[in-house]
């Protein structure tokens, strides 16, 4: 294979992997809890008195 | 003016009643829903909602509330199903209609909640389940009688062999009215209610109900909380309890005592019970399964017969995943051109990945077991044994289901914490759950005791991965003891546990979930497995040695992964680890289960020009540079223990953050772990070394 290719192809891969940790990170920020478990998110809700 | 057809709201419905009393298996019938169901306490701890039709068709949103006694609440799930069922809760809308499920067979305990739900002003629907169960324990219900007496629906049903559920839609879709009846509290009483509900700022048909409950809160911390610092109920709330007491009640005991006198007034006329109630079978086998002797044999028994089942059936599938696994590396070096994209895929990608998958058929077997284990009823009883030993190290046998579900995996195991009322014991528990010995643990175990005893006999290698466990579990005894006695003292709580009767598993139920853990690992396996096999070939290949003609061990040595873990080998090395074993302990931080991958990608890349063979040969093979080989049985022994101690999982971590609320308790349980699994490796490896091992 073209060395080119070669490392453009393994520089791709790993950009993918690091890419897939980075959106996790960013999804799980967003994702609110609303399983009403009483976790952190769950504890802003106001209660109703 | 046309009027403009709009679709009708949907209804919500509220499923509650006591735990184990079939309520998830209900929810499960009338949504489709694929969800756990299990017969030990606490099963339900997440809010779960689904869509079903009624009986003509109209369309219904029904949320399974978590099981609760009654409506005083002792922990945080039963919070939760007060709190939806009073409409304190912005994110949940008050039910429309509540589905109260009574066990039969417990009727009059079960009753209780159903009093106080017929307090709060929402149409009830009684599913009165398990009347087979019933029957057969002698107790004949009169449903008619019992319908008149509450004043509403009251629907037969045995859950799980799908009788009722067409007379519970009925039941739903018929106009309902508010229940006429309910238990009726002392004159004076009442009159404090009335005065109380005035006074508080909460939905009007809520009112009663809230104002009940303020009365039975004793102390002025908890009333400030329940009011949220409103004083004026405060004082109000202080001063009707003084009156009450005044008058010769007690505040929080006479409403119990009146629901419990108006549920036995119905029971009296509407359930018999046969004089002479026979001893059932569940009771027989209990005679034996908690048998003080007989009760412990039984579930080392059942532990071993596991073990050994993981090992011999699980042989014949790792065997063609093993070859499916070669067959790819092959695949790959046949049409992928020589490079470094080619090592990435064969030695990074396929090593990484086939390295944990390869395990699936084990995994499966242990949820296999677990499931049938559930499904039966006879968890509850192995707690109810391991009560005596919970209750030595200070907390009691509902700490022990948790610690049980952390078999499987820690993460639904520190969920199910949430049950235990006292929030010292439940930290307790949370803190040691990840000691217990879950899933992913498994491939590290199964390959370390493959090094350590290549021919060993199926019970040998079982007998090996049962003493891991029971390390596991005593050490969590060990820090719960510890933690009990220090960072969280509290009283050792009395063990209230229910033991559900015996039932046959439900093998469409363990199959689905076997189902689904085997997509839940694969897809682990697809994605983060994967992306991390991919990040840590990098770390292992670059940079790349200047020297053209470095051997492939020398070039490891020189890259990253290689650099980082001769930088932490000083700490290892007097657990007996080399540099590479360095490599896999930082490599699966995250994920334990990655310690394979990562010693399959060390070896490969270093044996890229040899012959594919066994990781467990090359491992067995590997030598110091002064010729000792690495793996030694106490090097092996002591990465077990390691990996039995560490935390090594950042779900959990992720997972310990969110329930205890904050960023302490999980710093906190990845240092003491870390620490315990140093001194645990250290103590087999020295010690062993000196009684003349190697």
């Amino acid at each position: 294979m073209n060395a080119t290719l070669d490392q453009i192809l393994v520089i791709a891969t790993i950009a993918g992997a690091i890419l897939f940790f980075a959106l996790r990170v960013m999804q799980k920020r967003k994702k609110s809890c609303d399983a009403g478990c009483g976790c952190e998110v769950a504890k802003k809700v106001v209660v109703k008195r | 003016m046309t009027a403009t057809p709009t679709a009708p709201a949907v209804r919500h419905i509220a499923i509650a009643g006591n735990p184990n009393c079939g309520k998830t298996t209900i929810f499960n019938a009338l949504t489709g829903l694929r969800q756990r169901t299990g017969n030990y306490p606490g099963v339900t701890v997440e809010k779960k909602v689904g869509r079903f039709h009624g009986a003509h068709g109209e369309a219904f949103d029904l949320l399974d509330l978590p099981g609760s006694y009654s409506l005083q609440v002792r922990s945080p799930d039963e919070a939760v199903a007060r709190d939806v069922l009073l409409g304190r809760r912005e994110d949940t809308p008050r039910p429309d209609v509540i589905i109260c499920v009574v066990d039969a067979s417990n009727i009059e305990r079960n009753l209780y909640l159903l009093a106080q739900l017929l307090e709060l002003a929402i149409p009830v629907v009684l599913a009165l389940n398990m009347v087979d169960v019933a029957e057969s324990a002698g107790i004949h219900i009169d449903v008619p009688g019992l319908e008149q007496k509450l004043g509403v629906p009251v629907v037969p049903m045995v859950a799980t062999k799908d009788k009722g559920f067409v007379e519970l839609k009925q039941a739903i879709s018929k106009p309902l009215a508010l229940p006429p009846h309910h238990a009726a509290m002392p004159e004076l009483i009442e009159q404090e209610i009335l005065d109380l509900s005035s006074k508080l700022h909460v939905r009007p048909d809520a009112a009663r109900s809230e104002a009940l409950l303020l009365l039975t809160i004793s102390d002025r911390e908890h009333l400030a909380e329940a009011t949220s610092g409103d004083e004026k109920v405060i004082e109000a709330t202080i001063a009707a309890r003084e009156r009450i007491r005044a008058a010769g009640f007690d505040p929080v005991a006479a409403p119990i005592e009146a629901r419990y006198a108006w549920i036995q007034g119905i029971c009296d006329t509407t359930v018999r019970q046969d004089d002479q109630p026979t001893l059932s079978f569940s009771d027989k086998l209990d005679g034996w399964l908690t048998h003080p002797v007989w009760g412990w044999a039984a579930f080392l028994g059942i532990m071993v017969l596991m073990f050994v089942c993981i090992f011999w059936v699980a042989q014949v599938p790792m065997d063609a995943i093993d070859d499916l696994t070669k067959a790819a590396a092959n695949f790959v070096k046949a049409k992928v051109p020589e490079g470094d994209f080619q090592s990435l895929l064969a030695d990074g990608v396929v090593s990484g990945v086939g390295g944990v998958v390869i395990f699936l058929p084990q995994i499966l077997i242990l949820f296999f077991f677990l499931g049938l284990l559930e499904d039966s009823g006879y968890m509850a009883r192995a707690a109810f044994i391991m009560d005596r030993v919970m209750s030595r190290v200070g907390l009691h046998g509902k700490s022990f289901i948790p610690l049980l579900g952390s078999f499987a995996c820690a993460i639904p195991g520190i969920m199910a914490t949430r049950t235990i009322e006292n929030r010292k014991d439940r930290l307790v528990t949370i803190l040691v759950a990840p000691l217990m010995s879950c899933s992913a643990r498994l491939p590290v175990y199964s390959l370390m005791i493959a090094v350590l005893m290549p021919v060993a006999s199926i019970w040998q290698k079982a007998g090996i991965m049962l003493s891991m466990y029971l390390v596991g579990l005593v050490a969590a005894f060990v820090m719960a003891w510890t933690f009990k006695r220090t960072l969280l003292k509290s009283e050792t709580p009395m063990l209230l546990l229910e033991l559900p009767p015996y039932r046959f598993p439900s093998f469409q139920t363990i199959l689905l979930r076997m189902w689904e853990r085997a997509l839940i690992f694969l897809r682990r396996a697809g994605t983060v497995i994967l992306a991390l096999s991919v990040l840590l070939w990098a770390l292992l290949t670059y940079p790349k040695p200047t020297d053209e003609k470095a051997t492939p061990a020398e070039a490891i040595a020189q890259s990253v992964g290689g650099r980082i873990g001769h930088a932490i080998e000083p700490i290892i090395r007097p657990l007996g680890y080399d540099w590479k074993i360095g490599i896999g302990l930082v490599g699966s931080f995250a994920a334990r289960e990655v310690f394979v991958g990562t010693m399959g990608i060390v070896y490969n890349i270093e044996d890229a020009d040899e012959k594919t063979e066994p990781l467990r040969d090359t491992m067995i093979a590997e030598k110091h540079p002064d010729g000792r080989p690495v793996f030694t049985p106490l090097v092996c022994l002591g990465l077990m223990v390691f990996y039995v101690l560490a935390m090594q999982c950042i779900s959990t971590v992720a997972i310990v953050r969110r329930e205890t609320n904050s960023w302490g308790w999980p710093l906190f349980q990845i240092a003491y772990m870390t620490v315990l699994a140093w001194l645990g490796a250290f103590v087999v490896y020295q010690g062993g070394r000196l009684l003349g091992f190697q």
